[in-house]
C-alpha cells in the first residue's frame, strides 16, 4: 500500500546546514526585491570524476572474491541453473552512539558489523529472476521482494569462516533465485505479454575503484560528558517533557565485487549532532522540535556555544507552538520555504521518476509517458546527481560515488525547461532507457532499486525572498484569500506510487506561518500538506534565488538511503491542507520535580 | 488447599550481609521515593484517585561478543537503564489491570533512563512516565468499567491486586564483568572448534557477562534492591542432512559470574560431542510414524518440562473483562480447575524455587531476591506427590491464591507477568538408568514394537536450536522437535536416527509417565528472562512422532570452503 515514504523525525528530521537563512521566521530581507532574473549558478560541489582507484585492497576483497568465484565457476555447472550473474555487496560499519538527557547520559555505544549481500541473478539479462511478478498474487510479490537478506560476516579477516558464511548465503540466494526464474517464466508462459518488453539488467562496463576504508577518531568519555553538560539546561524549561541531545557518528566502507568484474571499495563517514525535544499542547497535541549538525566526521561537527544557541532557539519555537493556534484546512497560494519544497519534491516527484516503477504493472506510471511533455512550468529545471558533495561548503547527505550495482554516480536530468526528460536509472531498463545512471541503492539487507541521492531543484528564473513574498500577498488578493500559508519547516513526508491507492503525497511540516494580507503573519501548528502530484507540480508560480538542503533518510523498499533534496522557496498558487493527526491527552498533570540542584521545576 | 509457600529468607540474608553500605540508599532509590509521593496525588476531575504507585529501575551492564568459526562477528560493552511505573486507580477489587486490550497492551510505561545514578535525570524521567502511566490507568478503567456495565461476568469476583506485606529486600551480589578482549577471546576461541568438522554449516559462539541491578519502590513503602551478575556462552551449531533437513543445536553454559564459567577445555569438549552428535545425525536414517513409549533423558527431559508443564503452571491473571472485540477466550491453564487434584503421576513434585542459585553443582539463572513487582522470591510447592497444590503468582490473585508467591516477573521492557525462576521436578522414587531402559523396552515389547525410542534434545519448529521460551497458553501442544533420537530395539541395540516432528505433544502426554529417573539435567535461559528448569530423565508410556509433512529443500551443492583453499 505504501511502498515509499520518507521517515520522520530521528531519522529525517533535517540539517541546519547552510540554509539557516531561509528558515527562521521572517525578519530583515535578504534581498531588495527585484523582479524574476535569470537565476545565479547553483554553487553545487561536485565530487572529482570516479577514475581509477588510489588505495590498497582490504583483505576481505579478496576473501569474497575467492568464494565468488568459487560459486559462479561451480554453481550449476554446465546447465541452465546456472548463475549468469553474482554480485557480493558487504557493508562494513562503526557506529557510535550517545544520547543524553536532563544532564547525564542514557546511552552510549560503539558497535561495527558487517553484512553481506548477495546478488545472484540466474536465466539471462533479457529475462531472470528479477522480473517484475504482475499483479494477482500478492503474497508471491511480496515473498519476493523480502527475501533478500543480510548475512552477518566475521569481522576479522579470516578466509575460513568469511567464507563460510558467504558461502550458505550464495546457496541461499541461488535456490530463491531459481525458484523465483521459474514463476517468473510461468507467468510469462499464461499471461497477455508485457507493456515494457525492456530486458532485466543492462549491460554495464565493469570498475575498479579502492578508496582508504572509512575510519574516525573520537573520544567517546569527553563526548559523554559534553552531551551531559549541554543536555543539563533542559531541566530549567519546566513546560518541556522529553528532550534528547544525540551525536551519532558512522563510518561505513562499502565493499563491493561482481561476476564481470567490478572491484570497489568506498568509504563513508557521517557525524550527526541532534537534538530533539518535545512538549504537549492544552489540546492534547504532541509537539516537538528537531534540530541536526551534519559533517563528515566529528571533529567538524559545531562547538558548544552554537548548539548552545540552537538548542535555546529551537526550545524557544518548541513553547511558541504550544500557545500557536490550530490551523484551520486550507486550500490556497502557499510559500514552501527551502526545506519544505525539498521535501515536497522529494515525495510529489523524486519516488515517481524512480526507473523500476515505470515497468511494474502494481505502479501508478505517473510519469512512464510523460517523455518530452510538459509537466512543469517552464522556469523549472529537476536533475538528481549524487555526485554532488555540498552545498554552500556543507556536506550533502545523499552523495555517494558509485551505486550499489557498482555504476559511478551521474547526473541524471529529470525535468528540463519544464518538460519531463528521464528517470533514476539502476540497471533494470525501462522503455527507452537501456543504461544505469547510477542511482542503484540499497540499504544492507536489503534488494536494489533505483532510488534518489541529491535531488536538485533549480529555477531557470528567480526572483528575491522579497520579491517572492509581494508576489505571495498579490496572489492572495488576486484569488480573494483572506490569507495564505508559508511552510517554513517541515519533518518529513510519505507518497503512495502503487496502484492500489490515491496517487498523493503528504508532508508534514512543523513551523507553519499564516500570512495575512497586509503581511503580518501567526504561527499556526497542527496541519498537514497533500496533494496529487501532476496537479500541485503545475501550480508552481515562481522560485526564490536562495537554496535549502534538506539532509535525511529516506525509506522505500530498499530500505533507508541517505538522501539530500535542494530547492529554493516556491510559491504555489494553489495547495491544499489537512489538520493532521492528534492526540488528546493532557499535558503532564504535575508540574516537573525541583531540581536537586536547585534551578526549575515545582518547589 | 493452598500452596506450600516457603519463605526463605537465607539468600536474602546473605547476601545482605555481603553490602557494605545497605542502608544508605542509592540517588536513584531517593528519587524513586521522592517522586512516589508526588505521584500519589495525580488526579484528574471526576476521576479515581491512585490507591497504588510504584517504580522499576533496571540498570544493565553487559559485555557481549559474538563469533564465527574462529572470527569475531560482533561485539559491544553497553550500559543501559530502564524505568517502569505502575500506577493503579481505583480500588484493589477494581483497577482494571488484568483486562486485556490487545495493542494497547504493549504501551507500557517503560523508558530507557539516564545512567549513571544521577537523581535529578532519574526523577525527571519518573515523573513524566509516572504521567503516562496514571492516564493509561485512568482511561483503561473506564473502559473497563463501560465494559463491565455491558458484559456479563464470572460470578465469582476476584480482586484484581492483592495486598502484600511491606517488606524491604537487599540483596547485593558481587559481580565483576570481565574486559571486552576476554569475552572476545573465549567467543574466538571455542567457535574456531567448529573448524574441525567440515560438515558443519556454522558454528557462532555467542558470550555474554553482564550484572544487573533492580531498585523498586513502593507507595507502600516496599522497597528492594537486586544486584546479581549472569554469564553466559551459547553455542550454536548447524548442518543440513543429505534429504535437506535442517539440523541445529546448542550448546549453553551459564553462570553467576564469568569467573565462574566451566573451564574453556570443559566448554571445548561440550561444543565436540555435540558436533559429533550432529555431524551423525546428518547420516542417521529417517524414522518412520512412531507412536509407543518414549525415554526423554538428558536434556530433552528439562526441555519438555520447559515446553509442555512451565506454561500450565505459569498462567496469566485471569482477566475481569475483555476488552478486545472478537478475541477468542483464552483457556487458560490446563490445570484450571485442577486445584488439589492429581494432575501428574503419583510420586512427582514440582517446585519452583528463585531463592537457591545451585542443584548441587549445577548453577541455576532463575535466581533472585525479589521479583519486578518487589515481592520477595519464595520456594513454591506446585505439585506434590502428582498432586497440584498451586500455581505461580504475581500480585494479580487467582482463585483460592490471593497472594503474590513472589514470580512476578519482567523482561527487561516488558510490564511483570507470572514467569518461572527454578522450575524443578522431581521424583519421590526416582527409577535407576538401568530400570528406565528396562521398563522402555518392556513397554515397546508390550504394545508389540521392534523398539521403543529415547529423546536425547529438541530443536526449535523451525529447525533452528531449540530455546526456552514460556508457551502461551493457547497454544496447546509443544512445537518443538525431536531432534537427537535414538532407537532402542528390545535387544537393546540403540540406532541413531532423524525424527520429523512430535503429534500432539501437550501437558497430557505426562499423565502417562511411567517412571522417572535420578539424575536431573538443567536447562537455563537469560531471555526473556533468566530462568532454569530442570528434571530427570521422563518416560513416558506413549508419544507419537510423525514423518516430516513437506520436503526439504536441497542441501548447499558446493562444501563448505576449507582452511586451505
Amino acid at each position: 500500500m505504501t511502498p515509499s515514504w520518507t521517515l520522520a523525525a530521528a531519522l529525517l528530521a533535517a540539517a541546519a546546514l547552510s540554509c539557516t537563512a531561509s528558515t527562521r521566521p521572517p525578519s530583515t530581507p535578504a534581498h531588495p526585491s527585484r523582479p524574476a532574473a535569470p537565476a545565479a549558478p547553483l554553487p553545487l560541489e561536485l565530487a572529482a570524476p570516479a577514475t581509477e582507484g588510489r588505495s590498497t585492497p582490504s583483505p576481505v576483497l579478496g576473501i569474497l572474491r575467492a568464494e565468488l568465484s568459487r560459486a559462479k565457476q561451480q554453481l550449476g555447472k554446465g546447465t541452465s541453473d546456472a548463475p549468469y550473474f553474482v554480485e557480493y555487496e558487504a557493508f562494513d560499519t562503526r557506529s557510535v552512539r550517545i544520547r543524553a538527557e536532563w544532564g547525564a547520559v542514557i546511552d552510549s555505544s560503539d558497535t561495527r558489523r558487517r553484512m553481506l549481500n548477495v546478488d545472484v541473478r540466474v536465466g539471462d539479462p533479457s529475462l531472470d529472476n528479477t522480473h517484475p511478478l504482475r499483479a494477482g498474487d500478492p503474497f508471491e510479490r511480496l515473498q519476493s521482494q523480502f527475501r533478500t537478506q543480510a548475512t552477518l560476516l566475521p569481522l576479522q579477516d579470516d578466509p575460513l569462516a568469511i567464507r563460510a558464511a558467504a558461502w550458505l548465503a550464495t546457496e541461499r540466494t541461488w535456490r530463491d533465485a531459481r525458484e523465483q526464474l521459474i514463476r517468473v517464466r510461468s507467468q510469462r508462459a499464461v499471461q497477455a505479454a508485457e507493456d515494457d518488453p525492456s530486458p532485466d539488467f543492462s549491460v554495464e562496463r565493469p570498475v575498479t575503484w579502492l578508496d582508504s576504508p572509512a575510519a574516525f577518531d573520537l573520544d567517546r568519555g569527553a563526548w559523554e560528558t559534553r552531551l551531559s553538560a549541554l543536555s543539563a539546561g533542559f531541566a530549567r524549561r519546566p513546560e518541556v517533557e522529553h528532550a534528547v541531545l544525540e551525536v551519532s557518528v558512522i563510518a561505513e566502507t562499502r565493499f563491493l565485487i561482481t561476476s564481470e568484474g567490478t572491484t570497489l571499495q568506498l568509504p563513508t563517514t557521517h557525524a550527526r549532532l541532534s537534538f530533539d525535544a518535545s512538549t504537549t499542547a492544552q489540546d492534547g497535541m504532541g509537539l516537538h522540535r528537531y534540530r541536526a549538525f551534519d559533517a563528515r566526521l566529528p571533529g567538524e561537527l559545531p562547538d558548544d556555544g552554537i548548539v548552545q544557541r540552537a538548542i535555546a532557539e529551537e526550545l524557544d519555537r518548541l513553547l511558541a507552538l504550544r500557545r500557536a493556534p490550530v490551523a484551520e484546512p486550507f486550500a490556497g497560494p502557499v510559500i514552501l520555504e527551502g526545506r519544505a519544497a525539498a521535501v515536497f519534491f522529494h515525495e510529489a516527484l523524486g519516488h515517481r521518476v524512480e526507473g523500476h516503477r515505470q515497468k511494474d504493472d502494481d505502479e501508478g506510471q505517473t510519469f512512464a509517458r510523460k517523455l518530452g511533455e510538459r509537466v512543469l512550468p517552464d522556469i523549472i529545471d529537476i536533475f538528481d546527481d549524487p555526485r554532488a558533495t555540498a552545498l554552500y561548503g556543507a556536506p550533502l547527505n545523499g552523495h555517494y560515488v558509485y551505486d550499489d550495482e557498482g555504476v559511478a554516480s551521474q547526473r541524471a536530468s529529470i525535468v528540463e525547461g519544464g518538460v519531463f526528460k528521464g528517470f533514476l536509472m539502476s540497471r533494470a531498463p525501462t522503455r527507452g532507457f537501456f543504461h544505469s545512471n547510477g542511482h542503484a541503492r540499497r540499504e544492507a539487507g536489503n534488494f536494489i532499486v533505483a532510488r534518489q541521492g541529491v535531488l536538485v531543484v533549480q529555477p531557470r528564473q528567480s526572483v528575491s525572498t522579497v520579491a517572492l513574498r509581494k508576489r505571495f500577498l498579490d496572489e492572495l488578493r488576486n484569488q480573494r484569500k483572506p490569507y495564505g500559508l508559508r511552510f517554513e519547516d517541515i519533518e518529513g513526508g510519505y507518497t503512495n506510487t502503487t496502484t492500489d491507492g490515491p496517487q498523493a503525497f503528504k508532508v508534514l511540516p512543523t513551523i507553519v506561518w499564516k500570512v495575512f494580507e497586509d503581511g503580518h503573519e501567526e504561527l499556526v501548528r497542527g496541519v498537514d500538506l497533500e496533494g496529487t502530484p501532476l496537479t500541485v507540480l503545475a501550480s508552481i508560480l515562481a522560485a526564490s534565488d536562495e537554496y535549502s538542503v534538506f539532509d535525511g533518510y529516506c525509506g522505500a523498499e530498499s530500505g533507508s538511503v541517505p538522501v539530500s533534496a535542494i530547492s529554493p522557496a516556491l510559491l504555489l498558487a494553489r495547495m491544499e491542507t489537512a489538520r493532521s493527526e492528534q492526540s488528546h491527552e493532557r499535558p503532564p498533570l504535575l508540574p516537573p520535580p525541583p531540581l536537586s540542584r536547585g534551578e526549575g521545576g515545582a518547589r | 488447599m493452598k500452596p506450600s509457600v516457603i519463605r526463605s529468607a537465607l539468600l536474602i540474608a546473605a547476601a545482605s550481609a555481603a553490602t557494605s553500605s545497605a542502608d544508605e540508599p542509592s540517588p536513584s532509590m531517593r528519587a524513586m521515593q521522592d517522586e512516589l509521593g508526588r505521584t500519589m496525588t495525580l488526579s484528574l476531575p471526576d476521576a479515581p484517585k491512585p490507591y497504588f504507585a510504584s517504580f522499576r529501575v533496571v540498570e544493565r551492564q553487559s559485555v557481549y561478543a559474538t563469533a564465527s568459526f574462529g572470527a569475531l562477528v560482533a561485539g559491544d560493552d553497553l550500559h543501559l537503564r530502564k524505568g517502569y511505573v505502575d500506577v493503579r486507580v481505583g480500588s484493589r477489587e477494581l483497577d482494571g489491570s488484568t483486562a486485556r486490550e490487545g495493542w494497547r497492551d504493549w504501551e507500557i510505561p517503560v523508558e530507557a533512563m539516564a545512567c549513571g545514578d544521577d537523581y535529578d535525570a532519574v526523577r525527571r524521567d519518573l515523573w513524566s512516565l509516572a504521567d503516562r502511566a496514571f492516564k493509561k490507568s485512568e482511561a483503561k478503567l473506564a473502559r473497563v468499567q463501560a465494559a463491565l456495565q455491558t458484559q456479563a461476568t464470572r460470578d465469582e469476583r476476584l480482586p484484581e491486586f492483592s495486598a502484600e506485606p511491606v517488606t524491604k529486600t537487599m540483596a547485593k551480589r558481587a559481580s565483576v564483568l570481565p574486559p571486552r578482549a576476554s569475552v572476545e577471546s573465549l567467543a574466538n576461541a571455542l567457535s574456531a572448534e567448529g573448524r574441525k568438522w567440515p560438515a558443519l554449516q556454522s558454528c557462532q559462539v555467542f558470550a555474554f557477562a553482564g550484572r544487573q541491578r533492580l531498585q523498586f519502590a513502593s507507595s507502600e513503602g516496599s522497597t528492594a534492591d537486586d544486584a546479581r551478575g549472569e554469564a553466559w556462552v551459547d553455542v550454536e551449531l548447524s548442518t543440513t542432512a543429505l534429504d535437506g533437513m535442517p539440523l541445529s543445536r546448542r550448546v549453553s553454559f551459564w553462570a553467576a559470574d564469568w569467573s565462574q564459567l566451566p573451564a574453556i577445555e570443559s566448554m571445548t569438549a561440550a561444543l565436540g560431542a555435540a558436533a559429533e552428535e550432529l555431524v551423525k545425525l546428518r547420516d542417521a536414517p529417517l524414522l518412520d510414524n512412531y507412536s509407543g513409549p518414549v525415554l526423554f533423558e538428558g536434556r530433552a527431559a528439562a526441555q519438555l518440562v520447559a515446553e509442555i508443564l512451565a506454561p500450565e503452571l505459569a498462567p496469566a491473571p485471569e482477566p475481569r473483562v475483555s476488552l478486545q472485540e472478537g478475541a477468542e477466550a483464552d483457556e487458560g491453564s490446563a490445570f484450571a480447575a485442577g486445584l488439589g487434584t492429581r494432575v501428574l503421576p503419583a510420586g512427582v513434585r514440582v517446585t519452583d524455587d528463585p531463592t537457591i542459585d545451585r542443584l548441587g553443582a549445577v548453577p541455576l539463572a532463575g535466581a533472585y531476591a525479589a521479583d519486578d513487582q518487589g515481592v520477595p522470591g519464595a520456594k513454591v510447592q506446585l505439585i506434590d506427590d502428582g498432586v497440584l497444590l498451586g500455581f505461580l503468582t504475581s500480585r494479580a490473585p487467582r482463585r483460592g491464591q490471593e497472594h503474590s508467591n513472589g514470580h512476578g516477573r519482567a523482561s527487561w521492557s516488558e510490564a511483570p507477568g507470572v514467569t518461572i525462576g527454578n522450575l524443578l521436578l522431581s521424583s519421590m522414587h526416582p527409577a535407576t538408568p538401568s530400570r528406565l531402559r528396562s521398563r522402555l523396552i518392556a513397554s515397546a515389547r508390550a504394545r508389540k514394537l521392534a523398539f521403543g525410542l529415547i529423546v536425547r534434545e529438541l530443536s526449535a519448529s523451525d529447525g533452528s536450536a531449540w530455546s526456552m521460551r514460556i508457551v502461551p497458553s493457547y497454544q496447546s501442544s509443544s512445537q518443538a522437535l525431536p531432534l537427537v533420537v535414538v532407537k532402542v530395539g528390545l535387544d537393546g541395540k540403540e540406532v541413531l536416527v532423524r525424527a520429523g516432528r512430535f503429534r500432539d505433544l501437550s501437558v497430557g502426554a505426562l499423565d502417562r509417565i511411567l517412571e522417572v529417573g535420578a539424575a536431573t539435567q538443567v536447562v537455563s535461559e537469560i531471555t526473556p528472562t533468566s530462568m532454569s528448569v530442570g528434571a530427570p530423565p521422563l518416560l513416558l508410556e506413549k508419544v507419537s512422532l510423525v514423518k516430516p509433512a513437506q520436503a526439504f529443500r536441497a542441501p548447499p551443492s558446493l562444501p563448505r570452503p576449507g582452511d586451505k583453499e
